[in-house]
């Protein structure tokens, strides 16, 4: 038994548990990426959408359909994220499995079409972006996790975060501008890293 | 249009209507600077795309819906009385054919020497009596308990004069349930004695559904 959102919503409210599995089954993905990256570690993250499917099933009557169901379930995981990073009192953490080197993660992730040094080089960059989104603001980290991994309009924005449209675009610019100067910035040191190693071998 | 950060997010976006892309397409035609912009933009963007997310396993435990299993309570007394009659009638006609079977000559019966207590299995007829006691009081109990609770509802139906909808239907149908169950418990304990006169003619032991014993 599937249907649209709307229509499981509409039966797990009326009592039906399966078709709020399905829901959970549908959204957990993406509810989970926006939670990993927010946060930036696994077992917050776990934590986090878990409670956030609690709290959407507990809040079903509430839900009227002002907003599409994705919509309100990212804002509740948001919030959740919010929170969470308040009462751990820290910055979203850039996590780095310990004692793993990029080429034995590239080994057994490497699949058919990416050759090893794609691969690390992938992990590298994907490290480095986790990085740099961390050190952003709030406001504008969850923009730019909104429009770029979720595709969410800029009105989907701006309702989500209740703030006016061109203050998305705003952000989401800012965001974008610094991202890009720190990247190009860690880009050019690892060139000189790589380098300085290459010369001090010969 | 150099200043306008927002025109150049929507257009990087694609989240501008057609007249003004065709606009900004114009002047970054022009513009070096835009040109720089805007490439830049999609730079990061396309940075962005190698962020991973590590693969995990589900961390939702599915609700189970609950199976709908109706209480004793919901059970109606007729039933009730029903099964109970049912048990105790095994139980009895199973002792006593043990008893027959198992722990009396033949010679005793004929010659009706002392009557046993019967003692099927460590249960002696008393237990038996006191459970059937015991099953009529609970039952007894169940009835009153919904003998007050659907006298409200009676004497609401009854004394409103002009009511002919649906209170005086529901009075009606309480009556005739009662009438129904009275009826059947009547057949029901009919049943039991013929029953129990049946035990008792092929028994040394003379037991009856009342608890007393036939000699």
């Amino acid at each position: 038994m599937t249907g649209t959102d709307e229509e499981l919503v509409a039966r797990a409210t009326a009592g039906d548990l399966e078709s709020f599995n399905q829901l959970v089954s549908r959204w957990e993905r993406p509810i989970y990426a926006l939670a990993y990256r927010t946060l930036g570690r696994e077992e917050d993250a776990r934590d986090v959408v878990q409670e956030a499917f609690l709290r959407a099933y507990r809040g079903l009557k509430g839900f009227k359909g002002q907003a599409k169901f994705s919509s309100w379930l990212y804002r509740i995981t948001l919030n959740l994220c919010r929170d969470w990073i308040r009462k751990e009192r820290r910055a979203p953490i850039v996590q780095v499995p310990e004692g793993t080197d990029p080429v034995d993660l590239a080994d057994a992730q490497a699949s058919p079409t990416e050759s090893v040094e794609e691969l690390v080089s992938r992990r590298e960059m994907s490290r480095a972006v986790s990085k740099a989104m961390a050190e952003l603001p709030e406001e504008q980290r969850t923009a730019i996790l909104l429009k770029e991994y979720h595709g969410l309009t800029f009105q989907e924005i701006a309702d989500m975060l209740q703030c006016p449209l061109s203050t998305v675009k705003t952000r989401l610019y800012q965001g974008l501008s610094v991202l890009r100067r720190r990247l190009e910035r860690q880009q050019s040191e690892e060139a000189s890293l790589r380098r300085a190693t290459f010369e001090s071998g010969h | 249009m150099c200043d306008d950060r927002e025109r150049l997010i929507g257009y990087v976006y694609e989240e501008c209507d057609p007249a003004e892309r065709r606009e900004i397409e114009a002047h970054v035609a022009s513009c070096d600077t835009c040109r720089v912009e805007i490439d830049g933009l999609r730079a990061v963007r396309t940075d962005l795309l190698a962020w991973d997310v590590p693969e995990h396993e589900s961390v939702w435990r599915p609700f189970v819906q609950p199976r709908v299993t109706p209480s004793w309570r919901d059970i109606p007394v007729w039933a009730l009385a029903a099964a109970a009659s049912l048990l105790l009638v095994a139980g009895l006609a199973g002792g006593a054919l043990t008893e027959l079977l198992l722990h009396r000559s033949h010679d005793a019966v004929l010659t009706g020497g002392p009557v046993a207590t019967v003692q099927t299995a460590g249960v002696s007829q008393n237990d038996l009596t006191e459970l059937q006691k015991r099953i009529i009081t609970m039952m007894r109990s169940e009835l009153e308990t919904r003998e007050r609770v659907q006298a409200p509802a009676v004497r609401t139906a009854q004394v409103v004069p002009v009511s002919t909808g649906p209170t005086d239907q529901l009075a009606q149908e309480i009556d005739q349930i009662r009438r129904s169950q009275a009826e059947f418990s009547r057949t029901v304990s009919a049943d039991m004695n013929n029953i129990m006169n049946k035990i008792n003619e092929r028994s040394v032991t003379p037991i009856s559904f009342s608890g007393v014993e036939r000699r």
